[in-house]
């Protein structure tokens, strides 16, 4: 079936996918026949969203031809950020902006530049491409300290794929949890329809958040109103009961994990088998084979590995050491965490711990929703390993209703392009965190070089779909920072707060009017996001100008002529089996699994071929292997003398189903359903401070302070509060302000002080704060 | 959807057990009907939360619009007989005969019409009818994110909506039946989380 329907009255109807947001719902386009997009509708063929849109998605048209949109490159023209522009075409402003970047890699070398996006529209591969292009390190300055990479990369090391985002089986699973997520409103394409599916036939469902307004929180079986960042407590106590309940999947956790691994007491390192044997391979990690008695590889087959091994072993040097296994590490550890223990820590009941635990742990088949609740925090390694453990023991691995691998996280590697050899050397980190596991710059350090020139100066930024003036943390820093570059580049839809700073701002094409790849958060498919319409004024898909742009600068990088080709190559480095023009006729295109759905022939694409509850890779990576219960860095346990001035618990980043992070505030029927930025504390606190529901009051940290209107809840702990970011357009047809300067910006108050050791990831869903009635205004 | 019989009688079940209160319903209607800035056919109310934090609070998230009532209260006061009520149980506005004098704003007790400020005239929720009549269903039901909005005959006892309204009688739910309006529009009561609250609905 073709992808186009051509209509009698001239009009069609184009099959594509959504973009305005990174769920990809499959839609139906709706042109009339004089080329103008009339409506957009869900395509009942996406086998994720069967049809189901959500507002954002049905807006599209109006967002396609919202007034306010960028529609030609602009150059500045007088003093940065005072908002005087000259329209320029693309030729110019693409030779413009090759010789300003060939001048400061003379001066300054091509570690001057960074590249960098928001959440990019599907081209973080070629940000990072950008980034890496040449071999020579420009930096890549984009959230993914705070976006999927920590919970992606840390599925990585420990599973050798990523089963907790678009891999999770809501559809057949018997237990269902979100542990700091809200994917019903962020990626509604694969979860809402199903969830509720599951819940008629019975599935138990568990939400693990601070906040009780969460969409299914009422619903749930279990809702666990976990502090903000006490998510490793809970995870031990979790471990504890199933441990201690052997409530785990015996038979996965000896024959498809590295839990029977032999580790030397005290150093909790690997016993390897150099140590032990003449001549033996210092790679080689050991088991305790029950059958043979005696030490085995641990790939060896048919073997009777024994999960609680313990004893002294005779090391080649002629020292005896005391040995255990990995699992009795972990169960010593998850010891200490009773669930009457972390209840003091985590705010959550010992016995909502142990029912919930075990309604997780006996469900024939359970998944695990992780999300950014638990990765923007700075202990956020030490979760994720936690509940990757959780879900391993259990069994609920690549298994049905369980947690799946899905094939494009394994296939993307090589589409950024190899890292270059002066990564190390050119990375910029600092005593705040040493980034173990993620080895960019520090986005917080890239931004201190540019108004420091220390260790070395960055002059320029060029970004595609990037506000970082919305998304970072601390962001009048960032504005400082932006203010001493040289060159500063954004390509968007509007004009947002970063744009207005630039040197050079570049119209983008909406979705509906360009075509490209929908692959990444696509489950087990890959799909043609053909355009519906031509691309109007002169705007430019974001792929075109990193593909044209890259050309002229490293045409060895970036070789190809047009989009298609580009397009096919990246269906070829995917391993897609299928080509563009293809694609693009059929719409939708099932990929090949991969081969760790067959574990039980295959392995888990692990050092040890295992799934790895110890993670050998961070041990080398300088990280620490088993998982801590840590305190996130700055909090009201870690830091009390801070929390005594701001003794809330603030959560940034809480998602608006109609908005996507700070856009479309702008467009007036989604603007006037959520019109103002509210923060949200208890009515005890309201009634405390004498604050009335909609008054403006303070929200304050100490690294600055915003204005919201205060929204008493009572679905909060009294020690936290909820602070929506995102907040800077304005709508001038509902006659409803933006909010300058970062007035209202979440960001304004997040800490860029303490950082997660691994993941460079600041705490943004635990800044402590305080809500403060305005004076006599 | 539609049967051979001539007595169609359309409603719509909305299972608030489903219900995630994304607002894509809303957001459909607007575009479907080009419904003016500041008007609303159809919106979703955030009941709650209110309780004791956390084991003790309740919140349910309540799509609003027309109930198609059977027994329409809103008819009854037009003096113009601009509101009426098609064969198939949709109640609608004749905008050329609406004179804007608001007496169905205070009759209907859902709270489902409001005034155009440009055309005076009085609007609300029309079900897609021009929808219905092609087979296919209104805009809310059709991209409802979480698909809780069966739309259907229900004189029908094979149809969709009356199987599911069959296999979830405990969950029936209609909201101030005291006034004998009848709606057409049923709601399924959370199966949790909105026990008391749901008793409050309306008053
Ligand atoms: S969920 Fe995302 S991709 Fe799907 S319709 Fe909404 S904005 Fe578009
Ligand atoms: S809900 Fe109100 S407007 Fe709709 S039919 Fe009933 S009484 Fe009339
Ligand atoms: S679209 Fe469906 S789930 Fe979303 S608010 Fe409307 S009725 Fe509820």
């Amino acid at each position: 079936m073709s992808s186009i329907t051509f209509k009698e009255d001239g009009g069609k109807i184009v099959k594509t996918n959504c973009f305005e947001c990174h769920a990809k719902c499959g839609v139906l386009c709706e042109v009339d026949k004089d080329g103008v997009l009339v409506g957009v509708k869900g395509n009942p063929e996406d086998p994720r969203s069967e049809g189901r849109l959500c507002g954002k998605g049905l807006s599209a048209p109006k967002i396609l031809y919202d007034p306010h949109r960028l529609n030609y490159p602009l150059r500045r023209l007088g003093e940065r950020g005072e908002g005087k522009w000259e329209e320029i075409s693309w030729d110019e402003a693409l030779d413009w902006l090759v010789d300003r970047v060939q001048k400061i890699t003379e001066e300054y070398g091509a570690e001057a530049i960074a590249y960098g996006q928001g959440t990019g529209r599907g081209t973080n591969q070629w940000t990072a491409r950008s980034g890496n292009a040449g071999g020579r390190v420009h930096h890549s300055l984009s959230p993914g300290n705070i976006c999927l990479v920590p919970m992606m990369v840390q599925c990585f090391l420990q599973y050798g794929m990523f089963p907790t985002f678009d891999g999770c089986d809501f559809d057949n699973a018997d237990c269902i949890v979100f542990w700091g997520a809200n994917s019903v409103w962020t990626e509604a394409t694969y979860t809402s329809g199903q969830i509720g599916r599951s819940r008629d036939r019975g599935a138990k469902l568990i939400v693990i958040d601070p906040f009780f307004e969460h969409p299914l929180a009422a619903k749930a079986d279990y809702f666990l109103g976990v502090r903000p960042g006490s998510d490793t407590y809970l995870a031990y106590a979790w471990l504890n009961v199933i441990m201690n309940e052997d409530l785990f999947d015996y038979e996965f956790t000896q024959k498809y994990t590295n839990a029977p691994m032999v580790l030397i007491e005290g150093i909790e390192a690997p016993l390897n088998e150099a140590l032990i044997k003449e001549g033996g391979n210092e790679q080689a990690m050991l088991v305790w084979d029950k059958k043979s008695q005696s030490f085995v590889e641990i790939h060896s087959k048919d073997i009777d590995e024994d999960l609680e091994y313990r004893g002294m072993v005779k090391l080649l040097d002629g020292q005896e050491v005391p040995v255990k296994t990995v699992w009795i590490g972990l169960k010593e550890r998850a010891a200490e965490w009773t669930p009457e223990k972390a209840e003091d820590r985590c705010w959550v009941s010992a016995n909502k711990i142990r029912e919930s635990a075990r309604a997780y742990a006996n469900a024939p088949a359970a998944t695990i929703n992780v999300f950014q609740g638990i990765e923007e925090q700075t202990n956020c390694k030490d979760s994720l390993q936690l509940i990757n453990i959780i879900i391993a023991i259990c069994g609920n691995l690549e298994k049905k209703g369980g947690n799946l691998s899905m094939p494009f996280w394994n296939q993307m590697g090589p589409l950024g392009g190899a890292e270059p050899a002066t990564q190390k050397e050119l990375r910029i980190i600092d005593e705040r965190a040493p980034g173990t596991v993620y080895g960019v710059s520090n986005p917080s350090a890239a931004f201190e070089a540019m108004r420091t020139g220390k260790p070395y100066p960055l002059k320029a930024y060029i970004m595609v779909q990037g506000n970082p003036l919305s998304w970072s943390e601390n962001t009048a820093k960032v504005k400082e920072s932006l203010m001493c570059l040289d060159l500063l580049v954004c390509m968007d839809y509007f004009m947002s707060p970063t744009c207005e700073l630039a040197d050079l701002v570049l119209p983008s094409t909406h979705w509906t009017e360009r075509d490209y790849l929908a692959d990444e958060v696509c489950s087990e498919w890959i799909f043609g996001q053909q355009k519906a319409v031509d691309a109007l004024y002169e705007r430019r898909s974001d792929v075109w100008f990193y593909r044209t742009f890259g050309n002229r600068l490293n045409p060895e990088w970036w070789p190809w002529e047009t989009d298609e080709e580009l397009f096919d190559w990246q269906l070829e480095q995917t391993h897609a089996g299928i080509t563009w023009p293809d694609l693009k006729e059929k719409w939708i295109h099932h990929v090949p699994q991969a081969p760790s759905r067959e574990y039980q022939t295959n392995g888990f694409g692990t050092p040890s071929g295992r799934i790895e509850l110890y993670s050998v890779i961070e041990l080398i990576m300088g990280s620490k292997p088993f998982p801590e219960a840590s305190e996130p860095k700055e909090s009201i346990y870690a830091t009390p003398d801070v929390a005594e001035e701001y003794p809330l618990t603030g959560i940034t980043g809480r998602r608006y189903p109609t908005y996507y992070h700070s856009a479309y505030r702008g467009i007036p029927h989604l603007r006037e359903l959520i019109p103002e930025p509210q923060v949200i504390f208890h009515t005890s606190i309201a009634k405390e401070l004498g604050i009335e529901y909609g008054e403006w009051v303070w929200v304050e940290s100490p690294t600055g302070r915003i204005t919201m209107k205060a929204r008493p809840s009572d679905g909060l702990d009294p020690r936290v509060c909820v602070i929506p970011h995102g907040w800077w357009q304005a709508c001038p047809e509902l006659g409803l302000p933006g909010y300058p300067n970062g007035m209202s910006n979440a960001n304004t108050i997040t800490s860029d002080k303490t950082y997660n050791d691994e993941y460079l990831t600041p705490g943004l869903r635990s800044t402590l704060c305080r809500v403060v009635k305005k004076g006599g205004e | 959807m539609s049967t051979n019989t001539t007595t169609v009688h359309y409603g719509m079940v909305i299972d608030l057990d489903k219900c995630t209160g994304c607002q894509a319903c809303s957001v459909a209607c607007k575009m479907e009907n080009n419904v003016e800035l500041g008007l609303f056919w159809l919106r979703v109310k955030r009941m709650g939360p209110i309780g004791k934090y956390p084991d003790d609070v309740e919140m349910f998230y309540f799509p609003n619009q027309c109930m198609h009532c059977a027994e329409p209260s809103c008819i009854k006061v037009c003096p113009t007989k601009a509101t009426y009520k098609t064969e198939e149980g949709v109640v609608l506005v004749d905008a050329n005969r609406c004179f804007g004098c608001e007496y169905c704003i205070w009759a209907c007790p859902y709270e489902a019409r409001s005034v155009n400020p440009k055309t005076k005239t009085v609007e609300k929720c029309i079900l897609c009818v021009h929808k219905l009549e092609k087979n296919e269903k209104p805009a809310c039901a059709y991209t409802c994110t979480t698909g809780c909005r069966i739309i259907g005959d229900l004189n029908d006892p094979k149809s969709e909506i009356s199987q599911v309204l069959k296999n979830n009688e405990d969950r029936h739910f209609t909201i101030h039946s005291e006034f004998g309006n009848e709606p057409s529009l049923v709601y399924l009561l959370p199966r949790k989380g909105a026990e008391t609250l749901c008793k409050s609905i309306g008053r």
